[in-house]
């Protein structure tokens, strides 16, 4: 027998009768919680619904373990209304403008690859103790973020919330199809106020 | 379904979660159930995901809420499971089934399969779970999971040693 013939024999779902009442339950529990949570996000969800649904859309996932790249910044994002992702070097260049980048500095290309615009909708996930931020971008956005990334792994990549560096994860990986991971670091106010940012167009 | 979460779309943040809820719940108890050890653990995981839904932004698209619902439970499966790893640090190992009765046998040859699966890692054993039980291609499994394609395979691939590892192992002993 291979594994998978042990597991299908094992699957509990098929030793087990459905669980009408305790699905209703959940449901009315769950949906008591949203009075007034979700109030506030209604005009964004019908504006960003088109958008959501013409576009063929690429998900960056901000993760938050283990990186070495975050350099903080949570004193003045409350207010953020500009997002930008920019590329980074760590040697200056003509043009480039320096960011103090922990106890050292980083120099960002002079055009964003991406910014408010190119975002359709961002949200906070758990993960861990620390929180990631899912950014999902409009196709041109997703486009130039594929291209960009491409040309630059092993580099930092420069993410600014109203011209202030907060994050700088190093490129790891190209993208392939539309998924991308870039690894930094927040606290669960900072992925919100980050993620709040983001969708200011 | 894409109907309802169109309508849902521009509707009341309970409509939203309401739809939310009556598109995903049973792709996502299932996949809860096979995660958890328990059916009641497993309701309890879907809840917790629903209602991080109902407090944060959900990507709109049925494939991007997917995804979405899908991270955070085994997120949130990853977290208990951490947290019971350093609890059951010292806990005694799992005991050989040792049966004359054919159908405790068969209920105990599930188990043995079972705790063998609970012994990866959430992420991986959601891979396996996904792959092996769910049937979905390693690109699907890798989109709904947040990963890159390689890591998925790499995770299908360490997972199904483990398994027959333990198994074989197992059935070894049964001899």
């Amino acid at each position: 027998m291979t594994v998978q013939e042990m597991l299908r024999e094992a699957d509990p779902i098929r030793h087990e009768c459905a669980r009408e009442e305790q699905r209703v339950e959940i449901r009315r529990r769950v949906l008591a919680a949203t009075d007034g949570a979700r109030a506030r996000q209604r005009s964004r969800w019908a504006s960003s619904r088109v958008a959501a649904l013409a576009a063929a859309v690429i998900l960056v996932t901000i993760a938050l373990l283990g990186s070495r790249a975050w350099f903080g910044g949570d004193a003045t994002l409350l207010a953020a209304v500009r997002f930008e992702v920019r590329l980074a070097e760590t040697t200056p260049a003509p043009g480039f403008q320096q960011v103090k980048a922990g106890d050292g500095f980083l120099y960002l290309h002079p055009t964003p690859v991406v910014t408010n615009g190119d975002v359709v909708s961002a949200s906070v996930m758990p993960r861990g103790t620390t929180y990631e931020i899912d950014v999902v971008f409009t196709a041109a956005g997703a486009a130039r973020m594929r291209q960009a990334m491409a040309a630059h792994l092993g580099a930092p990549m420069a993410i600014l919330i109203d011209g202030q560096l907060v994050a700088a994860p190093v490129v790891r990986s190209a993208i392939k199809g539309d998924e991308a991971l870039i690894s930094g670091k927040f606290t669960k106010a900072q992925a919100e106020r980050i993620a709040k940012g983001i969708l200011i167009h | 379904m894409a109907h309802a979460l169109a309508a849902a779309a521009a509707g009341e943040p309970a409509e939203r979660l309401a739809a939310l809820f009556d598109s995903h719940y049973s792709r996502l108890y299932s996949l809860a159930r096979r995660l958890a050890g328990r059916a009641d653990e497993a309701e309890d995981l879907v809840q917790e995901t629903f209602l991080r839904a109902a407090r944060a932004h959900v990507p709109l698209g049925p494939t991007q809420e997917e995804a979405w619902l899908v991270r955070v439970l085994v997120n949130i499966r990853r977290d208990q499971w951490r947290r019971a790893a350093v609890r059951d640090r010292h806990a005694p190992a799992m005991v050989s089934p040792r049966s004359t009765s054919s159908g405790e046998a068969a209920f105990l040859a599930r188990s043995t399969v079972w705790r063998a699966l609970e012994a990866l890692p959430p992420r991986r054993r959601a891979v396996v779970i996904m792959h092996e039980l769910e049937e979905l291609p390693i690109w699907k499994i890798a989109a709904l999971l947040g990963i890159r394609g390689v890591t998925a395979r790499w995770h299908l691939s360490k997972g199904r040693r483990q398994l027959a590892d333990v198994l074989g192992a197992h059935r070894g002993e049964g001899r």
